[in-house]
């Protein structure tokens, strides 16, 4: 007996000193990234580099000046929006003399963020550096961390915004986020939980609309399609595509009918006359563009452009960490009488209020006026 | 097997005119058999689709519309009829394309795309989707299609400015068509490296040809300018067999080669230039349809021309009916399906011809 507890106090004595040389501040922390890697990071970070612009919107959620954590950012500014860059660019204008970095849309190069020289350097799952650049990375005292928003959003998205809080020391503010999103998203589960197949209506998303003069660009399974399966909707477009996304035909479209159509766009579809939407457009704007692509061949004898159950939902607002606004906006679409206390709108005032340096402003999404 | 049958001597008068007219007869007979299949692979692409219409709703549909549900209605006039009709017209346009070029090029491998049309028209298309360069005062829906048509257009103008100013021959100008191609390839490679993904991706979109962005308008501007070149194609006929004798031949026959040469360029070019604005690329068809009209006929281009336009359009009806059930309730790119229609049709021709001595 005796003994046993003097190695116990051995053992702790160890655990103890462990401890102490742990928080040295030379010695480095360890967080576990999204590709399972446990990554020993410097304690004190002073900067961190990203490789997608979307991430800046994450550190606008954490930060008063989401900025001041970066020593080099992707500048796709094609990602976040022209005028929500300018819109950054205005209030903090750091951001313009920012360092590049490649974007995880091109191919990464290690010599940017090399010269860059962040404390950590935050890359995209499925799309960051391969793992031999990783290694020279490493290997030059610029530790890896890969986060995801975007890919697999209701799996990855709370641990990447809670490795951005630890990464950029706000981790109070990544929780506390993380429990507002967590709060919106269980109203959703909570309001289609028991919902059966029958109950499910009919969802057609046309992603990009009017990205060509054509139609029916679709989510298949996962993907956007995702966010339709939570809501209580059906993805039509999942029971044809095997893939995330694909074409599918006008025909089949008409065929089933959807009880809701959704129109994705974004200010990069100006250019080809497709549904523009997202900061800096107003609602007037916006509803004649989704006019427009309501009335398009075929497309106009929906029932769904009919009876008024058209919407559009600017994709950057789908593709964001501010996703829950989406969310609720697809959850009113899709089940009205079940969700008629939920407002995206009253959401978004709150995150602009309490989280977003950079407020979310414009239309971002839309009912389609009757058509006369 | 019909392009080295010859009458067999003795050679009186009555046995070859006999024989001319057995050839003509079957020639006649062939390209009526062709019409009918292009016929019935246009009912084919009719009653072809995801939604459960029967070919009994769908033809009742065409002659008493009021029969139908507003869906169905939809579907058979605003789906199926516009992309059939469409496919009917790009295979017949590109086709014909194809055979005059590679009559006026002597050259079996010429075909508009061979020679840098659709490398423009990408060219032209990416201008307008990455840097929004486009003719002024076009709305935002015909910027694309214009600009690709003025490219693929100024294009071949550009051969044949090049072809004309050294006054080269017909070697040269396929070079030439080659080097457009490579110089076309390398700006769209370079745009596209600098245009940001959404750009990219639309890009990509549009040039996998698609016969769904088929409305009524684009195919009626697409069956004018068919209607409107066809004749002329045609009235060349016997000009371009005579060309097919050899450039000094068909000089000492009293053809004006160089005219011939433009002309048909020209004509080319329209229709090239129109197929590939409003459907995207779709490649193979301007290169094997002529073909298989040649296995097929021989080179009479007065059977030959119409012959390519009926080969043309009956592979990419085909190709299209493909396009739709290959995954139901998908539509896959037809540029791709062309190909995987085309080539085992190809491959049959080719293998039953005889062997040329």
């Amino acid at each position: 007996m005796k003994t046993r507890i003097t190695r116990l106090s051995t053992s702790r004595t160890i655990a103890w000193l462990l401890c102490m040389l742990l928080s040295l501040p030379a010695i480095a922390a360890e967080v576990v990234d999204l590709r399972d890697r446990k990554v020993q990071v410097p304690d004190t970070i002073q900067k961190i580099s990203i490789d997608d612009g979307r991430y800046l919107v994450a550190l606008a959620l954490l930060h008063a000046d989401p900025v001041r954590p970066l020593a080099a950012w992707s500048g796709d500014t094609n990602r976040i929006g022209e005028e929500t860059y300018a819109r950054y660019v205005a209030k903090f204008p750091a951001l313009k003399t920012l360092p590049l970095v490649a974007s995880s849309a091109g191919s990464f190069n290690v010599e940017q963020v090399l010269s860059a020289a962040p404390d950590v350097a935050v890359v995209s799952l499925g799309s960051g550096p391969s793992d031999a650049q990783v290694a020279q990375l490493q290997a030059a005292g610029i530790p890896v961390v890969f986060i995801d928003f975007f890919t697999n959003p209701f799996r990855n998205q709370e641990a990447s915004l809670r490795l951005l809080g630890d990464l950029t020391g706000a981790r109070e503010r990544a929780d506390a986020f993380i429990a507002f999103r967590r709060e919106h998203l269980q109203r959703i589960t909570q309001g289609v939980a028991g919902l059966s197949e029958t109950d499910r209506p009919s969802v057609f998303v046309e992603a990009h609309a009017g990205v060509t003069t054509d139609c029916c660009n679709s989510p298949g399974k996962g993907n956007m399609g995702d966010y339709v399966e939570l809501v209580g909707g059906h993805n039509i477009g999942a029971d044809v595509l095997k893939g995330p996304f694909g074409k599918i035909n006008l025909e089949y479209v008409i065929s089933r009918d959807p009880k809701i159509y959704i129109a994705t766009g974004g200010p990069h579809l100006e250019r080809s006359g497709g549904l523009v939407l997202g900061v800096g457009y107003d609602a007037q704007r916006v509803q004649a563009a989704l006019r427009k692509i309501a009335s398009r061949q075929g497309i106009a004898e929906l029932g769904a452009v009919k009876s008024g159950n058209t919407h559009g939902i600017a994709h950057q607002l789908l593709n964001s960490p501010i996703d829950i606004v989406a969310i609720e906006a697809f959850a009113k679409w899709i089940h009205p009488e079940r969700f008629a206390d939920v407002d995206p709108a009253k959401t978004l005032d709150e995150i602009n209020r309490r989280f977003l340096s950079v407020p979310y402003d414009g239309t971002g999404w839309i009912d389609l006026e009757p058509i006369p | 097997m019909s392009t080295t049958t010859h009458p067999a001597p003795p050679l009186d008068r009555d046995t070859v005119l006999a024989a001319y007219r057995r050839i003509v007869a079957r020639r006649v007979a062939t390209v009526a058999g062709l019409a009918l299949l292009c016929v019935a692979a246009f009912a084919l692409d009719l009653v072809t689709g995801p939604s459960a219409l029967t070919p009994a709703q769908l033809f009742g549909g065409l002659l008493d519309p009021q029969s139908l549900t507003p869906a169905q209605s939809a579907i058979v006039f605003q789906v199926r009829l516009p992309y059939a009709v469409m496919a009917v017209l790009v295979g017949a346009a590109l086709s014909l394309a194809g055979a005059e070029m590679q009559t006026i090029l002597n050259n079996p491998l010429a075909s508009p795309f061979t020679l840098g049309v659709s490398s423009a028209a990408s060219f032209g298309a990416a201008l307008a989707i990455v840097a929004g360069i486009s003719l002024p005062f076009v709305p935002a829906d015909w910027m694309v299609p214009l600009n690709a048509f003025a490219c693929a257009f100024g294009s071949v103008l550009l051969l044949q400015l090049m072809a004309r100013w050294r006054n080269t021959g017909v070697e040269t100008v396929v070079l030439l068509g080659i080097a457009l191609v490579f110089a076309f390839n390398a700006l769209v490679a370079f745009v596209q490296f600098l245009s940001s993904q959404e750009s990219l991706q639309q890009l990509v979109f549009w040039s996998m040809g698609s016969l769904s962005r088929a409305t009524w308008q684009n195919t009626g501007v697409l069956a004018i300018a068919l209607a409107l070149v066809t004749p002329f194609s045609l009235l060349a006929a016997n000009r371009l067999t005579s060309l097919r004798l050899g450039e000094d031949r068909a000089r000492s026959f009293g053809v004006d080669v160089n005219r011939l040469r433009f002309f048909a360029l020209l004509r080319v070019s329209v229709l090239a230039a129109t197929s590939v604005a409003f459907v995207g690329t779709i490649g193979f068809i301007g290169l094997v349809g002529p073909h298989v009209a040649r296995l097929l006929l021989g080179e009479d281009h007065r059977f030959l021309l119409p012959a390519s336009l009926l080969t043309g359009a009956l592979i990419m009806s085909l190709a299209s009916v493909a396009s739709k059930t290959l995954v139901p309730g998908v539509l896959m790119p037809v540029g791709v399906v062309t190909a995987i229609v085309g080539v085992p049709v190809f491959l049959f021709l080719i293998f039953r011809r005889p062997e040329r001595t």
